[in-house]
């Protein structure tokens, strides 16, 4: 993880970082002359070429009846490092449920460090530990199962994936980066109905009789876990 | 055996190992898909949970691991693998400032593709501009320049970053492709009227005090051997008595004329109003495509060039341009909308090339006979009078336009601040009035409706008057 935040570290600021202008950025055009009309060929009149000099992705040339968008019309913006406050205050929430449930306060500390780190640094491993630690501590504070859909758990189960889904995007993009709304209208329906399947799962789960579960029951819930991290390798193969 | 079967089989080989190399290029500029962290973690985290969850009979593991195990298999499922594209469309090479600049990108994302991150100009700074998080899709993307200043530049560099969903996937970054653009120095024109003109030629918009063939009458004269009969003016021969007594008379009128007129541009120095940051390497250079938010003497200089231009080509003169500081860069003298076009761009390239040479060089070769010299200096040091000086001794009617900022500010940041201050507004006091004791009257660039007002006196044949009041 720490590769992918170095190269991040030296990627957007280093390799596409601001372009020199003026006379010192081109010194071998700068001895090079060009005739007024820009054309490369004196008396011809300047006139901006409306053909795309490059085939599109199907090898054909690019589609003149693509939408036109003003940069403008694109959205409300908002500065990208807005993603990491609403981060931020997801966290508070995820580490105050858990202090409100119970949980040890040295533990609590340890989760606040975790979720700083994630703030900070959305790209490196620090989501991943506050995802576990917050399982910790769940197991911490209810070591026997005995209550597994109370209200800590239900927020646990939304805000550890807003965060998964959060960080991943902001680990993408610069924080002085100009964020438009509608960017993120789709990630935002997919998370909502993840969501709506998994609580529809806990509602399945709240009605389902607790106790010993039948073994047939076990060994397919084991081999379809091991299934699901076998097609995940598979399709992480594909190209 | 078919001896074209090696090369074809040859060229197959080669053609291989030229898609590898281009492959190994690509994988080293980004220009890939791959997965981010983010897919390693969701599936981690999902598959570790839902297992430690099942293993363990804990419930509430395997329920926070499962929105992340089904997000991360869903990206999974629709990861994308097309070549995106991003790509600028053609812009013209060289710009009137005045204009529509409004630059278009393209974009073609490809499936599975969520978010597009490129980075676009922004607005009132030059240079690449910031990043714009956008929706990933297929269509055309439209923004306006970054910066409305003139100069060479980068106006625009689509360097961009897509990601599939959640971020699961990412394609880049890449450094896109670099459109630069010259923006011709804006022109404000003189007012129209009558600018001193020196007669060359015998076409043009002036009247000439030769005889020659324009509408203007000249004089009424006794008919002389070599005129044409349609001279004649018939009506004043027969009052004069003719054909009894008195002699034919003819009309006679005036020559057109134009005028050649060098600009003389001193590129040397480029200082602003502040004394303190003369020296700044930090403050953008006029011409270098930004905004010049200070007043700057090239600057002015090239705006004064520009507008005394195009006053001057709009009366049918010839303009020609020379750099004091880099003789190299001369335009001849020309006239025609193409001779402004020439002109504005051979401003930008000898504001690009300032302070190339530490003297003043404008040799007599350069001068065309009879042409009018404007020498635009701010005047910071003798060279540039005495070039104008030799100019004017030479015979040429020589204006010296100060383009200097004013009033100057003093250095606040050293005790010697109003010393120098004080210092530099002497010296140019001596200089500008050694210039005008040469005949060279002097006037300050304030705006072109003002120096065309001067202009104007000096047509009137009061140049020395001019000269004297510009003290």
């Amino acid at each position: 993880m720490s590769g992918w935040r170095g190269r991040w570290g030296s990627g957007w600021r280093g390799r596409l970082g601001r372009g020199r202008l003026g006379r010192g950025d081109d010194r071998s055009e700068s001895r090079r002359e060009r005739p007024a009309n820009g054309t490369g060929r004196p008396g011809w009149r300047t006139r901006a070429v409306e053909t795309p000099d490059t085939p599109d992705r199907d090898g054909g040339h690019a589609d003149y009846d693509r939408p036109v968008i003003a940069l403008a019309d694109a959205g409300v913006v908002v500065p990208a490092w807005t993603l990491r406050l609403v981060m931020a205050a997801l966290c508070g929430v995820l580490v105050g449920s858990l202090y409100l449930d119970g949980a040890p306060p040295v533990f609590v500390v340890v989760l606040v460090l975790a979720a700083l780190a994630t703030v900070v640094s959305p790209s490196s491993a620090a989501a991943a530990g506050l995802a576990g630690a917050t399982v910790l501590g769940l197991v911490m504070v209810d070591p026997g199962g005995d209550d597994p859909l109370r209200l800590a758990v239900l927020a646990s189960i939304f805000l550890v994936h807003l965060i998964h889904v959060m960080s991943g995007i902001a680990a993408l993009v610069p924080l002085a980066a100009a964020l438009h709304l509608p960017a993120l209208r789709r990630p935002l329906a997919r998370f909502l109905v993840i969501q709506a399947a998994t609580f529809a799962l806990v509602g399945f789960a709240a009605v389902l009789p607790a106790g010993q579960n039948p073994v047939p029951l076990e060994v397919a819930a084991v081999l379809g876990v091991t299934g699901v991290a076998v097609l995940s390798v598979v399709l992480l193969r594909r190209r | 055996m078919n001896p074209f079967a090696n090369i074809a089989v040859g060229s197959g080989l080669g053609g291989g190992r030229a898609d590898r190399l281009r492959q190994a290029l690509r994988r080293r500029s980004g220009q890939h898909w791959e997965p981010t962290d983010t897919l390693r973690r969701g599936l981690l985290l999902g598959v570790g949970l839902v297992g430690a969850g099942v293993l363990a009979h804990r419930l509430d593991a395997l329920l926070i691991g499962a929105p992340l195990l089904i997000g991360t298999m869903v990206a999974l499922a629709g990861r994308p693998t097309a070549k995106p594209l991003v790509r600028p469309m053609p812009t013209a090479r060289v710009v009137d400032g005045t204009g529509d600049r409004t630059l278009t990108i393209d974009l073609d994302c490809g499936p599975g593709t969520e978010l597009v991150a490129v980075r676009l100009p922004q607005p009132g700074r030059a240079g690449p501009g910031r990043v714009h998080v956008l929706p990933a899709g297929e269509y055309r993307l439209t923004c306006p320049p970054g910066s409305t200043g003139w100069g060479e530049g980068l106006v625009l560099r689509t360097d961009h970053l897509l990601a599939g969903k959640d971020g699961t996937t990412v394609y880049g970054p890449v450094v896109g492709t670099a459109a630069r653009q010259v923006v011709l120095p804006p022109v404000d024109p003189v007012p129209g009227g009558a600018l001193p003109p020196r007669a060359a030629g015998l076409v043009g918009a002036h009247r000439s005090r030769r005889p020659g063939d324009s509408t203007d009458l000249r004089d009424i004269r006794p008919f002389a051997p070599g005129d044409r009969l349609r001279r004649v003016d018939w009506r004043v021969s027969l009052r004069a008595g003719f054909p009894h007594s008195g002699a034919l008379h003819v009309r006679e009128r005036h020559a057109d004329a134009d005028a050649e007129v060098l600009l003389a541009l001193d590129t040397r120095v480029d200082v602003g109003r502040h004394l303190g940051v003369w020296t700044d390497p930090k403050v953008p250079a006029a011409g270098s495509g930004e905004l010049t938010y200070y007043e700057s003497s090239l600057d002015t200089a090239i705006r004064a060039a520009c507008s005394l231009a195009t006053s001057y080509l709009r009366q049918g003169d010839r303009v020609g341009l020379t750099d004091l500081g880099r003789p190299q860069l001369y335009l001849p003298p020309g006239s025609g909308s193409r001779q402004l076009q020439r002109l504005r761009y051979r401003l930008v390239l000898c504001a690009r090339s300032a302070g190339w040479s530490p003297r003043p060089v404008l040799p007599p070769q350069l001068v065309p006979t009879g042409a009018m010299v404007v020498v635009i200096s701010p005047f910071l040091d003798d060279a540039v009078g005495q070039a104008a000086v030799l100019a004017a001794r030479r015979g040429h009617l020589v204006v010296a336009i100060d383009v200097l900022p004013q009033p100057l500010i003093a250095d606040d940041e050293t005790p010697w601040g109003e010393a120098v201050l004080t210092l530099v507004r002497a010296e140019r006091k001596v200089r500008l009035d050694a210039l005008a004791g040469h005949g060279v009257p002097v006037l300050r660039w304030t705006s072109g409706a003002a120096v065309g007002a001067t202009l104007r006196k000096l047509t009137s044949g009061h140049r020395r008057q001019v000269a004297r009041s510009s003290r």
